[in-house]
């Protein structure tokens, strides 16, 4: 009921395109699943987006650290493995809903959906690669006027597939038949 | 609960035509009954059904971290929230900028409840090439009656929220 609404309201009205090609840089975190175990770190964010009016196509590569604790199953051996994460993957923004308090000053809303891969590689000398797909939601502040500047802040679900991850820089006893449950990331970055 | 919820669907149903809506989303974080840690990242429509009332409905994802005998377990899933948002006070003195004060309540199917405040400020001149009226930021507050895994208690939600005016 609340994704319809938001699809269909205020679907006359006039908004200001996306800008036809946008550069983004930025930072992030991420969380996330690998097994049973917790996963997460920060990220920085390269992204190149094209415009086709409410509708925004983007590819993006992110490059950042992983870190696993284990406690979650070995209470008793509390030891957490670093390592790097880097994904690159792509998707579609939509504008879904935009204020213009000035002419040039917008505030906006979008929905988007992505996909990608991710490659985990730790410090003990485990890897792990594996597709994702996000759902999320962002909030910029735009200047149409000054080069479309931009900055964005977004949230989105990500779902990994179910698989034997779960041995993946494992210490102790951890379950190789627990499933990855969905993660999330955020953003903030800049674009023009 | 089913009572609330027809209430709620009887509500939203008889709203007039001119009626005040908004569509954004939110970001909470809380700390819930049987050491339960919940965050969560929605999308939130309000609805007004009549004065400074309105009818909320919200489909809200949630990551769950519960720490049973020293392990943490996690989980995570959607929920439909539905509930009542009442104006309790707003404040003009700032050209083009309300100061708003709301109380809400309401619930979710896990059989949760809450009931909480936000205060919040809107942003309505439309000067803009666009047809829309506003923006609004709150911040809120709730209180969360819960009983998850039979431990009944209360719990507390901080969120941070933002919303665009139809």
């Amino acid at each position: 009921m609340v994704i319809c609404a938001a699809g269909t309201a205020a679907a006359e009205d006039q908004v200001t395109p996306w800008p036809r090609w946008a550069p983004e840089v930025g930072f992030g975190a991420h969380v996330s699943q690998i097994g049973a175990r917790s996963e997460g770190g920060v990220d920085g964010v390269l992204a190149l987006s094209l415009g086709l009016g409410r509708w925004q196509l983007f590819g993006s590569a992110t490059l950042g650290t992983a870190g696993v604790n284990n406690t979650a199953t070995t209470p008793a051996l509390e030891m957490a493995v670093d390592g790097s994460r880097a994904w690159f993957g792509g998707g579609i923004r939509w504008l879904a809903r935009q204020y213009a308090p000035e002419r040039d000053f917008l505030i906006e809303m979008d929905l988007h959906a992505q996909t990608g891969i991710e490659r985990y590689a730790f410090g003990d000398g485990t890897r792990l690669v594996r597709p994702d797909v996000a759902v999320g939601v962002g909030w910029d502040v735009r200047s149409p006027g000054l080069h479309q500047l931009t900055t964005r802040l977004d949230v989105r679900i990500v779902f990994t597939p179910t698989n034997e991850d779960a041995l993946v820089a494992c210490r102790g006893t951890c379950d190789p038949h627990s499933g990855s449950v969905a993660g999330l990331d955020m953003g903030v970055t800049f674009a023009w | 609960m089913v009572r609330a919820l027809a209430l709620v669907a009887v509500l939203a149903g008889t709203a007039r035509a001119d009626v005040d809506r908004r569509v954004g989303w939110d970001f909470g974080v809380g700390a819930l009954p049987a050491k339960t840690v919940d965050i969560a990242l929605g999308i939130a429509l309000d609805q007004r059904i009549a004065g400074a009332w309105f009818a909320t409905a919200a489909f809200r994802w949630h990551w769950i971290d519960q720490t049973i005998a020293m392990t943490t377990v996690s989980t995570a899933g959607p929920a439909l929230e539905l509930g009542v948002r009442h104006r309790l006070t707003t404040s003009h003195r700032f050209e083009h900028l309300d100061l708003n004060l709301d109380g809400e309540a309401g619930i979710a199917p896990q059989m949760e409840a809450y009931a909480g405040l936000r205060f919040g400020y809107r942003i309505t001149e439309h000067m803009g090439p666009t047809a829309q009226h506003g923006f609004d930021f709150d911040v809120g507050l709730r209180a969360i009656a819960s009983d998850r895994d039979a431990v009944i208690g209360i719990g507390g939600m901080f969120m941070v929220a933002m919303a665009w005016d139809d």
